[in-house]
Parts: C-alpha cells; structure tokens; sequence
C-alpha cells in the first residue's frame, strides 16, 4: 500500500490507542510499509521506555526494602540522627517525610552501588573517549538472509583492559546482553536468538577497564533477518 | 543504608566520604524541591534526581574501585552490573534535552504507568491533547536518540 497523508493521523490514534500493536496490525495501515516502519520505531521506543520505568520502580522498590530491612551500627545510627536533627525533621516518624529522607539517603546509596563498580572512572577533559581508529558496526547490518542473524562483528579499538558488551534489542523492550567479549565477534546463543523478533537493533558497548568506565560513543544499528 | 552500602561495596567508599556525598545530594535536593512540578510521584522525582547527581559526582571522583582492576579475568556482567542502568540513563539524558512538556508526558506515561485520561487529568488538558503532546514528544524523542546513536540504514527501506 502506498502511504497517504491521511495515514499519519490513524497512526497516531492506533499507537495512543488501546492495545496499540494489535490495533495497528489490524489496521489497513498494517499493509503500508512506511507506517509500518513508524509504528516499529514507536513501539521499539516506546517498549524501551517501558522498561527504563520498570528499572526506576525496581530500584525504588529495592531501596523500600533495603531501608526496611537494614539494621544500622551505631555509626550509622548517629549520622542519621545528625542528618535528620539539621533538617528538622528529627521528630518525624516514618511514613512521613522521614521516610523521604531515608529514601533521598537510600537513593544516594544505590547510586554508588550501582555505579562505582564501573563509572568513577571519569571520563576525559571533553567528555568523549580517546580511542582514535575506526569504528563501525560490520554485521549483521540492513537485511540479513536466512533465519539467523549469524555472526555480530564490529571494528572499533579495543580499550586498554577493555571490553565489549553488545546489547540485542527486542521490540517488545526485551533486551539481551553478551557476555563480555574481547573478541570482535559474538555469535548469540541460537536457543536465545530464536526468540528475538525479525527486527532487531544492538548496540555496541565499549568499556574501558584502565579508568574504570564505559567508553560513551556506544554504536547501534538495526537488522533484519529474512528468509526469503 | 549506609551500612548497606557499606557492606555491598566492600568498604569502596570510605564512611567520610560517603557522608559527604550523601549530606551534598541532601542539601541540592532541598534547594530543588520547589522545581518539582508534582505532577509525578515525589518518590520517582527524588530518585532521578538523586541518582543522577550523585552519578555526575562519582565520576568526577577519578577512582578507581578494586573490581575493575580485575578485568582480566571479569565476572558475568550480570553479577557486577545493574541490568538496564544504561538504557536507563541514556533515556534520561534524551528526556534532558526535549521540551519539558513532552518530557513529564512521556514520563507520566511509561515512568509512572498513568492512563492519558490521568495525565490530562493532572495537567489539566483534555485527553486527546495529552495523546497529541506525547506522540509529538516520542517522535521528537526517537530523533534525539538517533542522532546520539546514528542507524545509518534505518529509514532507508521503508519509504512511500
């Protein structure tokens, strides 16, 4: 089908709409390549955001419990104590705003956790890597033919005791991580790439181990398999 | 939780410096407070908030922790890392940097799982301006994101 301007607003009521997959592959729309292309794209982000906000209840709900459950040492106990005495809110039981403040103090703990085993690192002067050489994403690129995705191959400079992570991306916002790699290859588990959906987008993370940090110009593509 | 941390990090961060950290994040999001909209849950806002100040403040740090000087024989990533944290952020930064509107709808929506009724409701528009805005603010979005990570043969296939 070809596309027409009317397609953009259907588009747009299907994808806000209730059930918006079923209702745009129901749709005459479904037969219009470049709204199908629109409505992947939507949906592929759409899932993504999905996911970012089931990580931020995760870590919330993590947080809620690991305040719970932790028993502080005295020294602890007192820090605590000092922060909520300068605030003023020394009185406060929890469930009222002292518990935000063990939230804002659990908050802050979790993003050490989660981010010093591998970010302290810093990043340079003008907060990009300093990798030189060429980087690029070799397969699998634009259609693949066949029923797998076959080998992924990039070429970018491996870091100094670095190493790679490449990142599958589902429409669905389901995404599967690589072991990591020091090869410039990885060939999938076929069990786990069975499942993954005719279009695909990954994404190449690089890591430097000497600073102790992710390199940040990570690559991503997309790919489609066909066995046509 | 400090104890947690503690506990977690192997003693990573030494006590003074955690309570410095975390006294510094407590006073920024004091000063902050007026800026929530509250529109979203307080909780959310907090833990964006907080999370992403600290993360731009340990970077600045220049460490190196224990865990990644073992690179040469490294651990499943799933033991060491958080699952999402990336995409977490780099969705984060792209929000950053669309209009604000676009930026709470869309957050209302996926962060918060509200209905578009609810976030016309809380915004005080009707339900199809809130479909409206946060269509927009996708497509906006998914161009924002693709110009940080470029897919130069998306597109290409797909045209009338």
């Amino acid at each position: 089908m070809k596309h027409e301007a009317r397609h953009d607003e259907i588009l747009a009521e299907l994808l806000t709409g209730a059930s918006p997959r079923e209702s745009f592959e129901a749709s005459e729309l479904a037969s219009c390549a470049a709204c199908r292309e629109l409505a992947e794209a939507h949906l592929g982000l759409a899932g993504e955001l999905d996911a970012a906000g089931g990580f931020e209840r995760a870590q919330l709900a993590a947080l809620a419990d690991d305040d719970a459950a932790i028993e502080l040492g005295p020294a602890e106990a007192e820090f605590r104590r000092r922060v909520l005495r300068d605030l003023g809110l020394e009185r406060q039981a929890r469930g009222g705003p002292g518990a935000l403040l063990g939230l804002l103090v659990a908050a802050a703990a979790l993003v050490a956790l989660l981010v010093v085993p591998k970010m302290i690192g810093g990043e340079d002067d003008d907060g990009g890597p300093r990798m030189g050489g060429e980087k690029e994403l070799l397969a699998p690129v634009e259609v693949v033919p066949g029923e797998t995705y076959g080998t992924f191959r990039w070429r970018y400079p491996l870091p100094e005791r670095g190493w790679f992570l490449v990142q599958v991306h589902g429409e669905d916002g389901k995404i599967t991580t690589s072991p990591r790699l020091r090869a410039h290859e990885w060939t999938p588990d076929p069990e786990e790439e069975a499942s993954w959906p005719d279009r695909i987008r990954w994404t190449l993370e690089v890591y430097d181990g000497s600073r102790g940090s992710r390199v940040f110009d990570a690559l991503s593509t997309s790919a489609e398999r066909s066995s046509d | 939780m400090v104890a947690f941390q503690n506990k977690r990090l192997g003693g990573s961060l030494d006590a003074g410096e955690l309570e410095d950290l975390v006294q510094e994040t407590l006073t920024q999001i004091w000063r902050k407070l007026p800026d929530y909209a509250g529109d979203g849950a307080l909780e959310s806002w907090v833990f964006r908030f907080v999370y992403f100040e600290v993360l731009a403040r340990l970077r600045q740090l220049r460490r190196v922790p224990q865990l990644l000087d073992e690179v040469d024989d490294p651990p499943e990533p799933e033991a060491a890392e958080a699952p999402g944290a990336f995409e977490y952020e780099r969705l984060h930064l792209a929000l950053e940097r669309l209009d604000a509107e676009a930026a709470r709808i869309i957050r209302l929506k996926h962060y918060d799982e509200l209905t578009f009724e609810d976030i016309g409701a809380r915004l005080g528009v009707p339900t199809n301006t809130a479909k409206t805005r946060y269509y927009r603010g996708l497509a906006k979005l998914r161009g924002l994101l693709e110009a940080r990570w470029p897919e130069p043969t998306a597109g290409e296939e797909g045209g009338a």
